[in-house]
């Protein structure tokens, strides 16, 4: 299922090489296989994730491992998954793994202190996720721009010596990833089937108060671009915010009775319930200074708390601030001016 | 549209290149370019080559870098480098956030250190985990897999990050060359740098995914690792660090802590004493009630003494007081109290008379004028009482009487007012000061305390201790399968000791013998060593007591002025718990309690004698199976006895001994304790003790003495000379109806019995036990995680040697380009 992106283009063996015009067949398909936006779902986001994670555990480190000479930054980075997941099971093990090893009573102690630590691990990860959606969900419901927007990547593989035409794989971007090259010709493709090469851009700047300009992806991608870079900054700054209070919350005593069923089964509804009051208790916890009540603890909990409240509010307040039009905001373009030599 | 875009193009390409671009054009520009026209600048990037100096320095200049991209990006002007860089610096900052909240909520100073350590370890395991893989890629392959390069607008990227994209223009052409040569390829071969070029990106290639894979396993466990072993050094820098600083503070007070007074007066918290001038000033005017005496005592008494503070709310109660008592019956009236006494036919009965009687009798004179508070003169009543009803068995009767005496008195005695003037301000006043210089002076000594021997991991004494046990440990050869077997339970770890004791003394040529006993001796000299070692010449407890007695009694002096009796008496009073008890006993009156400093002499004194005791248990136990052995070899010690001696050696705790070791023929126990805590050693201990510890002989022989004479002694009955009729009439007396404890007898257990089994430590087994779980746990960690670590290390370290593997061109035919 993994490898299924992974196919020859012409399907059987590879053609040799040759200096003719490649096959009708090959150039059909070709045309047909570009880059191109898909939509912003919930289906098409968890399967590009999916995609990626999948490829990650398997073909990627097989090509890396053979210094295969089409592997590439991009898969480079989506291997990043692995030590995080790998590294985030070993840091829940160092701490929880040999607990059982142990006797009756440093068992107990061990398994507070690891249980809490998993607590951590889990809510470290999570928190960065959630960190980027605080971000960019309220960036979009205010101006439309999905930064999630996704979109295939078709690769064309450099072919091994003494073929023709390398592999195709198909990689899941994000139109919006790179700062330094949005993919703006992506929404343009999308306005041309449509029969308005600006269609993107236009709804952009109508819901943001610009109305209807002559160039709306000249006004509007410098605005988007900035919208971007604040957004990814602000998610950053949060995403570790949030973690170091999600460390913080996981820290404190209540989570000690995580899985302390005693045998009795608790269902879905009652483990939700579990864990909500178990949160619930560690933010008030670790407002009042932890377990130990320390006054420092106090502190510095309250400012982590206080921190991520705050952000959570301003982030996505700061990355939209000034990209809706101004009422009496001058036209950038007079358009009474003629701007070249007639 | 598009004319005016043609146009800006064109009007750009007479202007020339604009003026920021200050890069000087290409001599030999390539045909390609020349073709079109294009004008074609030199890269400005190069290879960043930073010495291993001046490696803090760049990290400290990227990541100022990396916090001003932060800014930018907030403001919405960033590029992709900078962005990702940006996460670099987040997470650093996050991490410390962590640190930082985990430390506040540690208590322990190496604990809030560790948080950091820990994160510092996490992040040098993330380095260490390249490092595997590039290591030995630096040596067979001769080139560095962690290069950096400041490409042409200034952005500092690692050189192998992307295969499809390596600058290898900024590399000479001798330095790939050279990596060529080490790598052992042909030098007339055809292409030879495109083809160096190649593997090396081959070899990079997989050395990234690599890490990739082995990562998530090196990288949290070598961070364990280092951070445990940061953990050590950072606990003794640590100690050593407050053990300097105890040190010095404590030379400055002079060889008798003369100065100590001087140094209370400098360090008095003056807004303190306003806020309680504040408090008295607010309250001025009012009527004094106990909620008043108790609030103003917990204000004056800053210390962490808090008995004082009801010793301390009598005496201000005292000095409140309006009305003085000319007369005892004047105040008392008319007393009887009558209680009718099951089975006697006289009821009991106790008069005013008979109160003045007796108090005449102790020499106080009822006439004279007396200040006291209400509750004086009531204590003093029913202290006359208690001695009235001291014959009196029956606790029920006791406790009537008690009733009854309470409610006659709270009736009888006048309620005498105490309102707060301007003169009882002044006279409290004073109190303050003194006992803000108590304060300093006893935060000063409970510093010292805790360093040395407080009940916390990081003390002197827990930390010697820790070194005492893995010192025993080693001395009894106990093995990592003993110690897995003692580790479950007290009588597993009795089991292991009783087989190796035996082990040990069936070496026949005895020296094995010698050998563990010189180990053990050696393990509770040092130890006793390190506790006196602090304070220079005299023992540790005696520099202690001197020190209490300078703090206690200077501060009781200063009270005693200020007419403060009870305090002072509290706290000057030298009268030893011992001698307290027996009145206790005597009276059958609960004892308000011993004074402050015979109960912190004792608590020092014990919990050090336990300490001790724990280790010398070893040798002594050891000394025993080999006296043990003696006797049976000459016939004098019967099956039975030698058993439950060893048992007892084992096993017993305070509590078994307090209950004759639950053995029905008592003069059996006596039998045991005999030989258990013997007044001699064995010929062979001593003999091995004087080479090695001469001194430890006497130690373990006073050790001993000690013992025998206070296991299960609670006055004669308890003796081990004394032979109890049945084990029952022990039991009852221990924990019975009657028995002593209920209801008067608290002090009983809270001072008595604590001292001793504090003075008795902690049973071998026990022992033997603790220090078995917690090295099983570290081994068992160790050998687990350690394993795990240890693979993926050595797959990342060795993996290096399969990579870069590339068929080298074979001599090509010459193939025509232009078909």
């Amino acid at each position: 299922m993994v490898n299924s992106n992974y196919t020859n283009i012409t399907g059987s063996a590879p053609t040799p090489i040759s200096y003719y015009e490649p096959s009708e067949s090959i150039k059909h398909q070709m045309e047909k296989d570009h880059d191109r936006l898909v939509k912003s779902n919930v289906i098409n986001r968890s399967k590009a994730s999916l995609h990626k994670v999948g490829q990650a555990f398997t073909t990627y480190p097989a090509k890396g491992l053979k210094g295969d000479q089409n592997s590439s930054f991009y898969e480079f980075l989506a291997m990043g998954i692995i030590p995080t997941i790998v590294g985030s099971l070993t840091m829940i093990g160092l701490f929880n793994g040999v607990n059982n090893k142990f006797s009756q009573s440093s068992k107990q102690e061990a398994s507070k202190i690891g249980k809490k630590f998993a607590v951590g691990v889990v809510g470290y990860l999570l928190a960065k996720e959630i960190a980027k959606k605080v971000v960019n969900k309220p960036v979009q419901a205010a101006t439309g721009v999905d930064l999630d927007q996704p979109y295939i990547k078709v690769v064309r593989e450099i072919p091994p010596n003494g073929y023709e035409q390398g592999k195709i794989r198909l990689e899941y971007h994000k139109a919006f990833e790179s700062s330094d090259f949005p993919r703006w010709d992506l929404f343009h493709d999308q306005g041309i089937e449509h029969g308005n090469r600006n269609e993107y851009f236009d709804k952009i700047a109508k819901r943001n108060g610009y109305g209807t300009l002559n160039a709306s992806d000249q006004e509007m991608k410098p605005k988007i671009r900035e919208l971007m870079i604040k957004a990814k900054t602000w998610s950053t700054v949060l995403g570790y915010t949030f973690a170091a209070t999600a460390v913080g919350l996981a820290a404190q005593t209540p989570w000690e009775e995580l899985l302390n069923n005693k045998g009795q089964k608790r269902g879905i509804v009652g483990s939700v319930k579990h864990i909500a009051s178990m949160t619930g208790r560690s933010f008030k916890e670790m407002w009042k200074g932890g377990a130990k009540k320390t006054k420092a603890s106090g502190i510095v909990g309250k400012t982590l708390l206080i921190a991520s409240a705050a952000g959570a509010i301003i982030a996505p307040i700061a990355t939209v601030a000034g990209f809706r039009k101004k009422a009496n905001t001058p036209q950038t373009i007079d358009e009474s001016k003629r701007y070249y030599n007639a | 549209m598009t004319n005016m875009m043609i146009n800006n193009l064109i009007s750009q390409r007479q202007q020339g290149p604009s003026k920021d671009l200050k890069q000087e054009p290409v001599q030999n520009i390539t045909y390609e370019a020349k073709k079109v026209g294009a004008t074609v600048y030199s890269p400005k990037g190069y290879i960043v080559k930073t010495p291993l100096w001046k490696a803090p320095i760049v990290a400290v200049q990227d990541g100022i870098e990396e916090f001003k991209s932060i800014g930018r990006g907030m403001k919405g002007d960033s590029n992709d480098h900078e962005l990702g860089k940006m996460n670099d610096i987040a997470m650093k900052t996050g991490g410390l956030a962590i640190a930082s909240y985990l430390a506040s909520t540690r208590v322990l100073p190496v604990k809030k250190g560790m948080e950091f350590v820990g994160f510092a370890a996490f992040l040098a395991g993330m380095g260490a985990s390249k490092l595997l893989i590039d290591a030995p890629i630096k040596a067979l392959y001769g080139f560095d897999n962690n290069m950096k390069y400041v490409d042409s607008q200034g952005r500092k990227k690692p050189f192998h990050r992307d295969p499809l994209y390596v600058p290898w223009d900024l590399v000479p052409s001798e330095e790939i060359n050279r990596i060529g040569d080490r790598m052992k390829i042909d030098p007339m071969m055809e292409n030879r740098e495109e083809f160096i070029k190649n593997k090396v990106d081959k070899i990079s290639t997989q050395s990234n995914t690599m890490w990739m894979l082995t990562a998530g396993l090196t990288t949290p466990i070598i961070g364990a690792l280092l951070a445990s072993a940061a953990e050590k050094g950072l606990n003794s820098a640590h100690k050593k660090v407050e053990t300097s600083s105890v040190e010095s503070k404590i030379n400055k007070l002079g060889a008798n802590f003369e100065n100590l007074d001087s140094l209370a007066e400098q360090k008095v918290n003056k807004n303190h004493i306003e806020k309680v001038n504040e408090f008295l000033n607010q309250n001025k005017g009012k009527e004094a009630d106990d909620k008043f005496f108790s609030k103003l005592a917990k204000l004056l008494n800053t210390s962490d003494e808090v008995k004082i503070e009801d010793h301390l709310t009598e005496d201000l109660k005292g000095i409140f007081n309006k009305t003085e008592i000319n007369d005892m019956s004047e105040a008392l009236g008319d007393i009887k109290i009558t209680v009718q006494h099951e089975g006697k036919e006289n009821p009991f009965t106790l008069t005013t008379q008979v109160i003045k009687e007796v108090l005449e009798k102790r020499g106080v004179n009822s006439k004279v004028k007396i200040s006291e508070s209400e509750d004086q003169i009531k204590n003093g009543i029913s202290d006359v009482f208690h001695k009235q009803i001291a014959d009196i068995q029956d606790n029920d009767l006791v406790t009537k009487l008690n009733t009854a005496l309470t409610e006659e008195l709270d009736k009888k005695l006048k309620k005498s007012t105490r309102v707060i003037t301007k003169d009882k301000i002044e006279d409290v006043k004073g109190i303050t000061r003194v006992f803000e210089k108590f304060r300093v002076k006893h935060n000063l000594f409970n510093e010292f305390l805790l360093n040395q021997i407080g009940q916390k991991e990081d003390s002197v004494c827990a930390r010697e201790w820790g070194k005492a046990s893995e010192r025993i440990i080693k001395a009894l050869g106990l093995k990592n399968k003993d110690l897995e077997a003692s580790k479950k339970s007290s009588s597993g770890a009795a089991e292991v000791l009783d087989k190796k004791m035996l082990e040990i003394l069936g070496d026949e040529s005895g020296s094995k013998f010698a050998k563990t006993i010189e180990g053990l001796a050696k393990a509770a000299g040092e130890f006793d060593d390190a506790l006196d070692k602090f304070s220079n010449g005299d023992s540790f407890v005696d520099k202690t007591n001197k020190m209490i007695d300078t703090i206690y009694t200077k501060t009781a002096e200063e009270t005693k002025k200020l007419k403060l009796d009870k305090t002072t008496e509290y706290l000057s009073s030298k009268e030893s718990i011992a001698e307290i008890l027996e009145k206790g006993i005597l009276y059958k009156k609960p004892i308000v309690g011993a004074s402050a400093q015979s109960i912190l002499k004792d608590n020092i004194q014990n919990s050090l004698k336990g300490a001790k005791g724990t280790i010398y248990q070893t040798i002594q136990v050891l000394d025993m199976y080999k006296r043990i052995q003696e006797l049976e070899a000459k016939k004098e010690i019967s099956k039975e006895t030698a058993k439950l001696a060893k048992h007892a050696a084992l096993n017993a705790t305070y509590g078994d001994h307090f209950v004759k070791l639950a053995i029905p023929d008592h003069k059996e126990y006596k039998k045991v304790m005999k030989v258990l805590y013997s007044d001699q050693l064995s010929s062979a201990t001593e003999a091995a003790l004087n080479k090695s510890h001469p001194n430890m002989k006497t130690k373990i022989l006073n050790y001993s003495a000690e013992l025998y004479n206070q296991l299960g002694n609670s006055k004669n009955k308890f003796l081990p000379d004394h032979v109890v009729e049945n084990l029952e009439e022990v039991k009852n007396y221990a924990y019975g109806q009657n028995a002593l404890r209920r209801p008067n007898g608290q002090i009983f257990t809270e001072l008595g019995d604590r001292a001793k089994q504090m003075m008795k430590g902690d049973t071998p087994s026990n022992f033997i036990k603790q220090i078995a779980e917690q090295k099983h746990n570290t081994n068992t960690w160790l050998r687990t995680f350690g394993a795990i670590g240890g693979a993926a290390a050595l797959v990342a370290v060795i993996s290096p040697v399969f990579f870069g593997k590339m068929d080298e061109p074979k001599p090509k035919k010459e193939v025509s380009y232009d078909a």
